[in-house]
C-alpha cells in the first residue's frame, strides 16, 4: 500500500537526535508505582449494571481490559487516574489508558504529566522493545528493575526529551489508521441498504436439520504447529477469539482450504462458530458448513445460532460427524415455511448499518 | 390477556394441590387474615386487595401472587424490589411482598412466606420471599414446585433456607460420619485390617449383638481367653443369628458363615492389646454397641440408624467403597428408582448385582410403607426380593445387611448374573422390576459380554413381559461407543420399549470419575417406531459436593425431584432445556444433550454480539495489514484498471 502524504511532515526517525533516559527511579522519566488496586478475579465485585470501570489485567489481549466491572468494590481498592501507560509484570503487556481504572495483581503504572494518546502511541513501542530483556517466571518488569531501565528516546537540538515530535509523529500514524479504515467502512456502509423489517418476536420459527440447511459440511485436516509455514492465509482452529484465526500459514499440500463459509469448532472451544469471507487453512477441530446461495448477512445470522450449540457440548462431548447430522437449529420462516433468508440478511444488513453509523458518528465528533 | 391469567391461576391450583397444600383463591377463611385483607389494596389506598392465594401452613403465612408472562415477574429499582404503586399492581414478586408486607403487619402471624409466581406450565418463575414481623424480607432462590412448603416440610425450609443452620438430618449425618470414621482408624491401627475386610467384622459384629436381646451373647464374656476366644464366640453369636433369622438353605448360610471365619483365624483381633487393655475384638464390639445400639433406644427408626451407619461405613473409606472394588449406589438413587417405576406392593424386584443390597433395602421400604396387611409385608420380605451377587464377601455383606434391615430370609444367592439363563431367571423368580448398578468399564472388545450396555440386555432378557427395567450406568453406554455396543442397542429395540434416559448430576458417584446416566426400560415389547420417550437433563438435582463429607443434599433437592417425577409421570410439560419427548433410532444416542436443542427465539442482544465481535475482528485485522482478508487490495488494483 503507498504511504498516504501525512499532513504534519516531519523530521523522519533516523535524522532526529537521540538520547537515552531511566525510565523510571530518581533520576527517571516517569513516576511509577504499582497499582492502587489488585483485585483477584475471584474478589471482584461483579454488579450487572454500571459495569464501565474496565478491569485491567496482564493479558495481552484489548488494551490489556479483561472485563468491565462496576465503580463499587472493596473500600482497600483504589481507583487508578486515567491517561497513564500500564505494564504487566511478567507478561510485560505495555498499554496506554484513557481512562481511570481498577487491576488485578502486578500493573505497574507509567506517569507523566506530559502523556497523552499520541504520545503514548510512540513511546509504547518503545517502551516494549526494552521490555524485552524481562521474563515470565522470576524476572519480570518490577519496580526496582524498571527503575533500573533505560530507554532511547528523540530529543530536541537543546537536548531535551522532544513530546512534541512524539506527539506529532503518534498522531499522524493514527490518523492514516482511521483514514484507511473509515474508507474501508464508508464504501462497506454504502452498500448497506436499510429497510424496515419485523422484529425477531414477530417472525414465526422453525427447527431444521444442519444438514438440511447446509449443503457442504465437512472438517478441516490436522496440521501441527511444527508443519505450518508462515504466511498470509488464516489458520482456523478451535479457538474462541480473533475469530477462530489461531495462525498466518502458506502450506498449499494435504490442507483443505475453504471460504465463504461458516466454521464450527468440534473440540476445543466446542461450539465456537464463525464467518469467514476470506479464503482459510482449516484445522481439524473446525467442521465447515457452507451454502453456495448464502452471503455474509446470512452466514453471521445463522452463526449466532449455530454458536449455541457450545450449550450442550463441552470438554467430554465433542461434536462429531455424526452428532452434527442430528443437530437442528431454529430459524425464522416465510409463509412457505421455508427459511426466511430474505429476512435474515436485511437483520444483519440493519445491525451493521447500524454499529457501523455508530462508528462514522462517533469518528465525527 | 385475561384468559392466560386464568391459565395460570389455574396451573398453580395444581401446583398447591399437587403437593397438599390448601389455600384459599381470592381472600381467606381464616378471619384474621380476611380482615387484614380488607385494607390490602395494591393501590395503597388502604381499600380491599386480594393476593392469588393465601392460607396458613402451620404457623406460616403463605401468600402468592401470580401474573401470566415471565415479563411481569419482578421489576427492580437500584438492584430492591421496587415498591412503587405501579410496578406492585404488574409485577408478581412486587405484589407478593406487598402482600406478605401488608399481613405481616396487620395479623398475628409473625411469618410470612411470599410467592411472586409468573407464567404458565411449561416456562415459569416461582420466586419465594420470607418476610417478618419487622418487615425485614429476604429473597430466598427460585424453586421450581412447592413442596418444600407443605406441612411436613415448611419447618426444614425454614431452618435451611431462612435460618441458615444445618437442620438434624445434617447434624446426624456428620456424627454418623464421624463415627464411621474413627472406626475406620480403629479396625486400621489394632486389627491391621483392610478395606475390604472391615465390613466383614463390622456386619459381623452387629448380627452378633442382636443375640445379646437373646441373653445369647454378652460383651462381658469377651475376655480374651486363649482357649475360648473372643472371636470363638463372636462367631457362635452370629451363627445363632443366622439360624435365629432363619437364613436358608444350609448351603448359604455355611457360606456365609465361611466368610466370618476370620473372626477365628485372625490372631490380633483375639489377642489383648497393650494400649487397649483387651482385644480388638471387643474393642469394636463395644464401640458398636455403644454408638449404634444406646442410640437406638432413643430413636424411633433402629432398623435405618443401624442400616445408616453401615452404609456410610461402606462408603467411607477412599470414597464410595472403591476400594471394596465396587461403586456403591448412593441412598438417593435408590429411593429416587423405586419413585421412577411407582414400585407397588404386589412387584418383585430383581437386582442381579446386589452389590451390599442396596437396591433391595430401598424397594423392601418403598413397598412396606404402602401396607398394613402383615401377609402382605411378609410375602415381600421373603418372595418378592430377588438379588444375585458374584463376590463372596459382598454377597455376606449384602445377606447380613438385608439381615440387620429386617428381612430374614432374603432371596440372595451367590452366582455369577451373566451365566444365569434368562428365560430361566424369569421363571424362577418371575420378577416385574428389574434394578441394577452393574460394574462399569470392564467391557472390551474381546469381553463384549461385559459392557455395562451387555448386562442391561441381559437383565431385560431376564424379566417378565411387561416389567420395568431401571439401571445406572454411564452415559457413554447410550452413546454406543463401540460396534458392539452399537448392536447391542439395535437387539435392545427389537424385544424391549426405551421409556427414558435421565442424565444425572456428574458427583453422583463422587470421588469416580463416572458420568452416569438412568435408563428405564419396559420389557418384553419391541420398541414401537412412533413410542415417544423421554431424555431428560437432571444435572441440577440438587446435591452437591461438601469437601470432607462427600455428596450431600440441598434445600432445592425435593424441588427438583419432584419437578423430575412431575415431568416424567406426564403430570406437568417441560421446556427442551429439561426434558425433551421424542421418538427415537437405535444408532442415536439415547441421551438429552443428543436431542436436546434451544428452541428459544434468539434475542437482538446475540445478535449484536455476534456483528459486534465480527466487525471488531474486521477493524482489528485491517488495523493489523491484513486488510487483503476483506478484498480491500483487490479493490485497489480494480481501481487501477
Amino acid at each position: 500500500m503507498t504511504k498516504k502524504t501525512t499532513k504534519n511532515s516531519i523530521v523522519k526517525l533516523n535524522e532526529i537526535q537521540w538520547k537515552e533516559f531511566f525510565i523510571g527511579g530518581e533520576n527517571g522519566l516517569f513516576d511509577i508505582t504499582s497499582s492502587s488496586s489488585g483485585i483477584d478475579k475471584n474478589k471482584l465485585n461483579i454488579e450487572e449494571k454500571n459495569s464501565n470501570i474496565p478491569y485491567i489485567t496482564r493479558s495481552n489481549i484489548d488494551n490489556g481490559i479483561n472485563q468491565f466491572i462496576t465503580i463499587n468494590q472493596l473500600d482497600k481498592y483504589n481507583l487508578d487516574e486515567g491517561n497513564v501507560i500500564t505494564i504487566g509484570l511478567d507478561t510485560q503487556t505495555v498499554f496506554y489508558q484513557p481512562h481511570s481504572f481498577y487491576t488485578g495483581q502486578n500493573i505497574q503504572v507509567l506517569r507523566h504529566k506530559k502523556i497523552n494518546k499520541f504520545n503514548a502511541l510512540f513511546l509504547i513501542p518503545l517502551i516494549e522493545v526494552q521490555m524485552e530483556k524481562f521474563n515470565w517466571g522470576g524476572n519480570g518488569a518490577t519496580l526496582g528493575r524498571l527503575f533500573r531501565t533505560k530507554i532511547m528516546l528523540p530529543i530536541t537540538n537543546k537536548g531535551n526529551l522532544d513530546w512534541n515530535y512524539m506527539e506529532t509523529y503518534g498522531k499522524n500514524i493514527l490518523i492514516e489508521k482511521q483514514e484507511q479504515y473509515k474508507q474501508y467502512i464508508q464504501k462497506v456502509f454504502k452498500k448497506l441498504n436499510y429497510k424496515k423489517i419485523d422484529n425477531l418476536q414477530e417472525k414465526n420459527w422453525k427447527e431444521f436439520f444442519l444438514t438440511d440447511i447446509f449443503t457442504e459440511i465437512q472438517r478441516g485436516k490436522r496440521l501441527t504447529k511444527a508443519n505450518q509455514i508462515q504466511g498470509k492465509k488464516p489458520y482456523v482452529s478451535s479457538s474462541r477469539a480473533n475469530n477462530g484465526v489461531d495462525n498466518y500459514i502458506e502450506n498449499e499440500e494435504k490442507v483443505r482450504i475453504f471460504s465463504d463459509c461458516l466454521s464450527l469448532a468440534n473440540s476445543g472451544s466446542v461450539g465456537a462458530s464463525f464467518y469467514h469471507s476470506y479464503e482459510f487453512v482449516a484445522s481439524d477441530h473446525i467442521t465447515h458448513l457452507k451454502n453456495e446461495n448464502f452471503n455474509e448477512y446470512i452466514y453471521l445470522f445463522i452463526s449466532t445460532l449455530t454458536s449455541r450449540l457450545s450449550e450442550k457440548y463441552n470438554f467430554n462431548r465433542e461434536i462429531n460427524d455424526k452428532r452434527i447430522s442430528r443437530e437442528k437449529i431454529l430459524l425464522p420462516i416465510n409463509d412457505k415455511e421455508e427459511p426466511d433468508y430474505v429476512y435474515m440478511a436485511q437483520y444483519i444488513i440493519n445491525m451493521k448499518y447500524k454499529k457501523i453509523k455508530q462508528y462514522l458518528t462517533f469518528k465525527e465528533k | 390477556m385475561a384468559k392466560k391469567e386464568v391459565k395460570t391461576d389455574l396451573w398453580v391450583y395444581e401446583l398447591l394441590k399437587e403437593v397438599n397444600i390448601d389455600l384459599d383463591p381470592q381472600g381467606s377463611s381464616i378471619k384474621e387474615i380476611d380482615e387484614a385483607l380488607k385494607t390490602a389494596s395494591k393501590g395503597g389506598t388502604g381499600k380491599v386487595g386480594f393476593p392469588e392465594y393465601v392460607g396458613v401452613v402451620k404457623d406460616f403465612i403463605l401468600v402468592i401472587e401470580n401474573k401470566a408472562s415471565v415479563d411481569k415477574h419482578i421489576k427492580l429499582k437500584d438492584k430492591v424490589i421496587s415498591d412503587n404503586v405501579k410496578d406492585i399492581k404488574d409485577y408478581a414478586v412486587n405484589g407478593a411482598l406487598f402482600y406478605g408486607k401488608h399481613l405481616v403487619e396487620n395479623t398475628t402471624y409473625n411469618k410470612v412466606i411470599a410467592f411472586g409466581i409468573s407464567g404458565d406450565e411449561k416456562k415459569h418463575k416461582i420466586s419465594p420471599l420470607f418476610i417478618d414481623e419487622t418487615k425485614f424480607y429476604r429473597e430466598l432462590p427460585e424453586v421450581e414446585s412447592l413442596i418444600s412448603f407443605n406441612k411436613d416440610n415448611i419447618d426444614e425450609y425454614y431452618v435451611r433456607e431462612v435460618l441458615q443452620e444445618e437442620t438434624d438430618k445434617e447434624k446426624e449425618l456428620s456424627e454418623i460420619l464421624k463415627d464411621a470414621s474413627d472406626l475406620h482408624e480403629d479396625l486400621r491401627n489394632y486389627g491391621n485390617l483392610k478395606d475390604i475386610h472391615k465390613p466383614i467384622i463390622v456386619s459381623g459384629i452387629l448380627l452378633a449383638l442382636r443375640e445379646t436381646e437373646f441373653k445369647n451373647f454378652s460383651i462381658e464374656d469377651l475376655t480374651g481367653d486363649e482357649i475360648n476366644t473372643d472371636g470363638d464366640k463372636i462367631y457362635h453369636a452370629i451363627e445363632s443369628n443366622l439360624r435365629r433369622s432363619k437364613v436358608s438353605p444350609e448351603v448359604k448360610r455355611d457360606k456365609i458363615l465361611s466368610q466370618f471365619g476370620m473372626f477365628k483365624s485372625e490372631q490380633v483381633l483375639n489377642e489383648i492389646n497393650d494400649t487397649l487393655n483387651k482385644t480388638p475384638l471387643k474393642h469394636y464390639t463395644e464401640f458398636l454397641n455403644k454408638k449404634i445400639y444406646k442410640s437406638i433406644k432413643y430413636s424411633k427408626s433402629s432398623e435405618d440408624y443401624i442400616g445408616r451407619f453401615y452404609g456410610e461405613f461402606m462408603s467411607y473409606s477412599g470414597g464410595d467403597g472403591q476400594t471394596l472394588g465396587i461403586v456403591l449406589t448412593p441412598k438417593h438413587i435408590t429411593d429416587l428408582f423405586c419413585e421412577l417405576v411407582d414400585i407397588k406392593t404386589e412387584d418383585i424386584v430383581l437386582d442381579p448385582c446386589a452389590g451390599t443390597a442396596g437396591f433391595l433395602i430401598a424397594a423392601m421400604h418403598h413397598m412396606l410403607i404402602q401396607t398394613d396387611n402383615e401377609n402382605v409385608k411378609k410375602s415381600i420380605r421373603q418372595k418378592q426380593l430377588h438379588g444375585i451377587e458374584q463376590r463372596a464377601d459382598m454377597f455376606t455383606i449384602a445377606t447380613t445387611n438385608m439381615i440387620l434391615r429386617g428381612d430374614g430370609k432374603s432371596n440372595l444367592i451367590n452366582e455369577n448374573f451373566l451365566k444365569q439363563e434368562p428365560s430361566k431367571l424369569q421363571l424362577s423368580t418371575e420378577a416385574t422390576v428389574g434394578m441394577m448398578n452393574p460394574p462399569y468399564s470392564q467391557g472390551s472388545k474381546q469381553n463384549p459380554d461385559l459392557y455395562e450396555i451387555s448386562f442391561t440386555e441381559h437383565l431385560l432378557d431376564s424379566l417378565v413381559e411387561d416389567g420395568r427395567a431401571i439401571v445406572i450406568i454411564p452415559q457413554s453406554s447410550m452413546t454406543g461407543k463401540t460396534k458392539e455396543e452399537q448392536s447391542i442397542k439395535e437387539n435392545i429395540l427389537k424385544k424391549h420399549t426405551l421409556e427414558g434416559v435421565i442424565t444425572l448430576n456428574k458427583d453422583t458417584f463422587y470421588g469416580v470419575g463416572t458420568m452416569p446416566c438412568i435408563a428405564v426400560f419396559t420389557t418384553g415389547t419391541p420398541h414401537p417406531k412412533d413410542k415417544i420417550s423421554k431424555f431428560i437433563d437432571y444435572k441440577e438435582d440438587g446435591f452437591k459436593v461438601s469437601p470432607h463429607i462427600g455428596l450431600i443434599e440441598t434445600e432445592q433437592a425435593k424441588d427438583r425431584k419432584q419437578h423430575l417425577l412431575d415431568v416424567w409421570f406426564d403430570r406437568i410439560e417441560a421446556e427442551t432445556k429439561f426434558c425433551v419427548n421424542t421418538t427415537i433410532e437405535a444408532e442415536d444416542e439415547w441421551l438429552h444433550s443428543f436431542y436436546y436443542f434451544n428452541d428459544e427465539i434468539p434475542t437482538n442482544e446475540d445478535f449484536e454480539k455476534v456483528v459486534g465481535n465480527y466487525l471488531s475482528f474486521e477493524f482489528s485485522m485491517i488495523m493489523n495489514e491484513r486488510d487483503y482478508l476483506f478484498g480491500v487490495e483487490d479493490d485497489k488494483e480494480n481501481n487501477k484498471k
